[in-house]
């Protein structure tokens, strides 16, 4: 025991270095600076001065992010900037700024694009949801805040765990379920914020965790113990067998187009504008239909035959986290469908394509009746496959 | 605490219980979650797992074979949960009171909230039953 905490305290010590600050000046023109305090990638410093330059890279690490402390027009139509930089030591970690990190990252999940904020963004999208199914059936519809009290209400209740339940499993689900699907949302907002937060793969990662959260639900229901559920979790399994491949392969399309897996390369190709973009554009609206789980795929909840299926045994606390789950999910696929496909626009074109997915959506959901497994199954493997792969095609042909 | 309740109250969710009703008492709530009354306006929901209910709305009468069932149901939702009695069988057996097959009242096996009377109650009555309920449940009578 002792030994252990000797050598977390050396590591820590070693850990610790003391940064020195610098002050650099800087002649430049403000279009390159500001540029430059967009992406944050294309300084390079050289001895007391650094150079700003558009097109080669520097490790962030090596230099950190500089603050600009002064401002002066020179009469040579240029500007002379004072940046105040804190340099870092390559081979040792600099504690202020790993704690830095940290905290930065922490509010990046928990409250600004993360948790709080999805939680806000979702509860308000999906009463739009309701809302205009209501209006459709020709009905009033609830208040706005509606969500919010089924969600507080859920909290405040008991929870109820089976006997029979494998109990941590039955508990833990839900909980990865929620964590995977603030991360999501987090990952998508910050590349909407600044393409800059984008790293290499976050597609793929975007991907994988998306299929976490129904692989969790698969789980958890399993888990519970009910029969009922057990009837839920197998369709949820041929559900995710049905839609998972034509999903890929339609999202294949805009990493063809703008051969990277990286969301900021991706947002600069325009890829709905060709007709490989069209198609695999409108499968991966059916797909994700299917992945949220609304109506005409809902098939795993089925309300009125299996009397909430998947999540039969669910009750207050695990069933909001369900609940809000399901929501979150539901607001940020549109999001993602149009990162990857229609992204290039001034920015309130993006709330108009946002509102165009999302009605698609709710149209989608109240338009259609729910379908049975096996035709799921059929459309997805024998219809939707097969254009998806079609699509992909054209892509690589480059229509 | 006083926000939790706010919300409970704002969202009422339903799960319907019948014990060998006629079936009228049955209909009547499906009418009144219809497009015409809305139920959603309130909040109110029906849902089908009894986890996920707060309200249980019972219609008709216990017979021998369903009356332990009801008491075990009631324990397996998650507290708090209120029992609505709706249509005269469940509220006071209405004629089939001395009939052989039945043993007790509703409310001699489970806590009845709220008392709907009616064969069958129209929609109207339902709703105002359970607004009732809510105004009851706010003023803190139970
Ligand atoms: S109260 Fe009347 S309508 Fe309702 S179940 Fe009893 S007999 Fe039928």
């Amino acid at each position: 025991m002792r030994t252990v905490v000797v050598s977390i305290f050396i590591i820590f010590l070693s850990a610790v270095s003391f940064a020195r600050e610098v002050k650099v000046k800087v002649i430049a023109s403000e279009e390159n600076i500001a540029r430059y305090l967009a992406n944050r990638e294309v300084v390079k410093y050289t001895s007391g001065t650094i150079v700003v330059s558009c097109g080669e890279q520097i490790l962030p690490t090596e230099i950190g992010y500089g603050k600009i402390i002064e401002k002066k027009l020179l009469p040579t139509g240029e500007t002379e900037f004072v940046f105040c930089y804190t340099i870092r030591d390559k081979h040792t970690f600099h504690i202020a700024g790993i704690v830095e990190d940290l905290f930065k990252n922490l509010f990046y999940y928990i409250i600004f694009p993360g948790m709080l904020f999805s939680i806000v963004f979702s509860i308000l999208i999906s009463w739009v949801d309701r809302k205009l199914t209501a209006r459709i059936q020709y009905r009033q519809g609830p208040p706005i805040l509606q969500n919010l009290y089924d969600l507080l209400k859920l909290l405040s209740k008991e929870v109820v765990v089976p006997d029979i339940a494998q109990q941590w499993l039955f508990i833990i689900s839900p909980i990865i379920a929620f964590s995977c699907a603030v991360l999501v949302s987090s990952i998508i907002w910050l590349v909407i914020i600044s393409p800059s937060y984008s790293f290499v793969g976050d597609v793929i990662v975007v991907i994988y965790l998306m299929t976490i959260i129904p692989v969790m639900f698969i789980l958890g229901g399993s888990a519970s113990g009910n029969v009922i559920a057990g009837i839920g979790v197998s369709r949820e399994i041929k559900l995710l067998l049905s839609y998972e491949l034509p999903l890929i392969t339609s999202l294949l399309v805009p990493m063809i187009k703008s051969s990277s897996v990286k969301f900021a390369d991706i947002t600069t190709a325009s890829v709905i504008s060709s007709i490989s973009g069209i198609v695999s554009f409108i499968v991966a609206i059916i797909c994700f239909v299917a992945k949220v789980g609304i109506v005409p795929f809902d098939v795993s909840e089925a309300e009125t035959e299996l009397a909430g299926g998947i999540f039969i045994e669910y009750s207050g606390f695990l069933l909001g986290l369900i609940k809000i789950t399901k929501q979150i999910l539901f607001s940020i696929t549109p999001l993602f469908l149009i990162i990857l496909y229609w992204f290039k626009g001034p920015w309130y074109s993006f709330i108009l394509k946002y509102a165009v997915v999302l009605i698609i959506f709710i149209i989608l959901r109240n338009t259609n009746p729910r379908l049975k497994i096996v035709q799921i199954t059929k459309l997805f493997w024998y219809l939707v496959f097969p254009i998806s792969l079609i699509s992909v095609v054209l892509a690589l042909i480059g229509v | 605490m006083k926000l939790f309740k706010k919300s409970l109250l704002k969202s009422l969710w339903v799960f319907h219980l019948p014990l060998s009703p006629c079936n009228n008492c049955d209909i009547e709530i499906v009418d009144a979650l219809t497009p015409r009354y809305d139920l959603e306006r309130f909040g109110i929901q029906l849902v089908g797992s009894i986890r996920h209910a707060d309200v249980l709305l019972v219609t008709g009468v216990p017979n021998y074979k369903n009356w332990q069932k009801v008491k075990y149901l009631y324990e397996q939702a998650p507290k708090p949960c209120f029992v609505v009695a709706v249509g005269t069988c469940a509220c006071g057996r209405g004629m089939f009171k001395d009939s052989l097959n039945s043993p007790c009242n509703v409310d001699e096996i489970v806590p009845v909230s709220m008392y709907i009377p009616g064969c069958p109650p129209k929609p109207e009555a339902i709703i105002s039953g359970v607004v009732k309920l809510v105004e009851r449940l706010k003023s803190n009578k139970l």
